[in-house]
């Protein structure tokens, strides 16, 4: 029985071992390959404050922050840059390693800033979600810092609307709108973008403000018509905005249904006694 | 230990009774995969549309998540103690991988507003929910319709699916390989203790991090 039992532990071992082991390589692979931008987390309390606007939508809430700080230089290299604004998640947050930033000579500090500004143009294809946001990033004789793309200086902006999956953060130069590189970096509708010099950044979305695209406001708010210039909430159409997408209280419904289904799977389905060999030691009889 | 023993007595049953127990079995997943679909959007849409404080959406999608998991499980098995050092090693691997994944800097800040003590018990209550659910009763009734393979895989992907309506589909790989790996702490300690404790040492190993 003894030996039985060992090799029955042997055999068990195998496939445990075995997903341990592919488990922490696909993960190890996935963190080194597409590094999360925090930690992973596996689930747990998801705090998401409504956006917070510079511009407010009618029903939407203002009192959009910025954020500064002065950073000291030692030597000739650039230190840590993480300077957030103040709403959770953070609306515009902006990171450099050590000695990524491009100083110029004989910078002894480092003034870096977030702000939210009035846009002063709108994109041509698309439209502006959330607040443009202005990076600065000057040493102490207001002379801007700049980054090679190989720092991989990071830029990340939130948007407004919860359910966006896909956003593009764009650099607003001399009035034109350039496309940068965007991926999502959650939780939250958060994209981030490596950035290689500073000034105006405002996440975009195809089509026009009210348009069904990738993305619809999640919050009822109105809406400013596409080509003013303020940022509009994306897909935001009034009271009405949350058209084409159910209501809350539908997928409450279909969930609590669902739900329902599998508590009665699990409580109504009978359960399997094993059914193996008696262990029941045979009845006693009087002798 | 329990799925092990039911498994062995099925060989032993006639091809009647094992496609029926077989088709219990996917019921059984099916019905769980349906429950835990149901939670995680009733938990997506509350916390869209901003119903209540995250802290209340994060009890609330808990303790549907135990329910389910703990109605699953009977009758409930004492855990055995094995589970508990294997669950603790398995957390300290994944905070390793936490550690990998911060060698490129630093990130955005993710740091929950909520004051320590009820996010690291409300984050405690989703991880066992949710290694109850998953790890418990899915990957018993899948292991033991279809074989390991089904149930690490199944329980794997539903892990990794589940995280995307509020982490985003950036995470599938990363969660697909957690979620594997906690498949293996499952099938090393016998049930759902090992996956949970290291479910919840790498949750809470975030607040630091």
């Amino acid at each position: 029985m003894v030996a039985v039992s060992r090799r029955a532990a042997r055999l068990a071992a195998r496939p445990a071992l075995a997903s341990i082991v592919v488990g922490l390589g696909l993960a190890f692979a996935a963190a080194e390959l597409a590094p999360l931008p925090g930690p992973p987390l596996y689930d747990g309390v998801v705090t998401v404050e409504p956006y917070r606007w510079l511009d407010p939508p009618p029903g939407q809430p203002g009192g959009a922050a910025g954020n500064s700080a002065v950073l000291p230089v030692t030597g000739d290299t650039s230190p840590l840059v993480a300077i957030e604004t103040p709403e959770d998640p953070p609306q515009a947050q902006l990171f450099a390693a050590p000695g990524a930033l491009t100083l110029p000579p004989g910078t002894t500090s480092l003034t870096v800033s977030i702000s939210p500004v009035e846009a002063t143009t709108v994109p041509a294809n698309g439209h502006v979600a959330g607040n443009v946001y202005r990076v600065t990033v000057v040493n102490q004789e207001g002379i801007a810092a700049t980054a090679p793309a190989s720092a991989s200086v990071s830029l990340v902006l939130r948007s407004p609307d919860l359910t966006t999956t896909e956003a593009t953060t764009d650099h607003i130069k001399d009035g034109v709108w350039q496309a940068l590189k965007t991926d999502a970096s959650g939780p939250g509708p958060t994209f981030i973008s490596v950035v290689t010099e500073f000034g105006d950044f405002a996440l975009t979305l195809p089509g026009a403000a009210g348009s069904p695209g990738p993305a619809t406001s999640v919050e009822p708010g109105g809406s400013s018509p596409p080509g003013t210039s303020s940022p509009t909430p994306s897909g935001a159409a009034g009271p009405g905005a949350d058209a084409g997408r159910p209501p809350v209280t539908i997928f409450a419904v279909a969930a609590i249904a669902l739900v329902l289904a599998g508590l009665l799977a699990s409580a109504f389905l009978p359960r399997r006694k094993p059914r193996g060999p008696a262990r029941r030691p045979p009845p006693r009889t009087r002798r | 230990m329990i799925d092990g023993r039911l498994a062995g007595a099925r060989r032993e049953l006639g091809p009647d009774a094992q496609a029926t127990g077989r088709r219990r079995d996917w019921l059984l997943a099916a019905g769980l995969l349906g429950g835990l679909a149901g939670i995680v959007a009733v938990r997506w849409a509350a916390t869209v549309a901003g119903a209540a404080d995250a802290l209340l959406i994060g009890v609330a999608f808990g303790v549907a998540l135990v329910a389910l998991g703990a109605s699953a499980n009977r009758p409930f098995t004492t855990p055995s103690i094995v589970a508990v050092p294997i669950g603790l090693a398995g957390g300290a691997a994944l905070v390793g991988l936490a550690l990998v994944a911060r060698l490129g800097g630093p990130g955005p800040s993710l740091a929950p507003a909520a004051p320590f003590a009820p996010w690291a018990a409300i984050t405690i209550l989703v991880a066992t929910g949710e290694e109850l659910i998953l790890r418990g009763a899915l990957f018993g009734a899948l292991e033991r319709a279809g074989g390991v393979v089904v149930a690490v895989a199944v329980t794997s992907v539903a892990f990794a699916l589940m995280h995307v309506p509020l982490y985003g589909w950036h995470v599938v790989p990363l969660d697909l390989g957690v979620g594997i790996f906690l498949g293996g702490l499952r099938l090393a300690g016998g049930g759902s203790t090992g996956p949970a404790i290291a479910h919840a040492f790498a949750d809470l190993a975030t607040w630091w991090l």
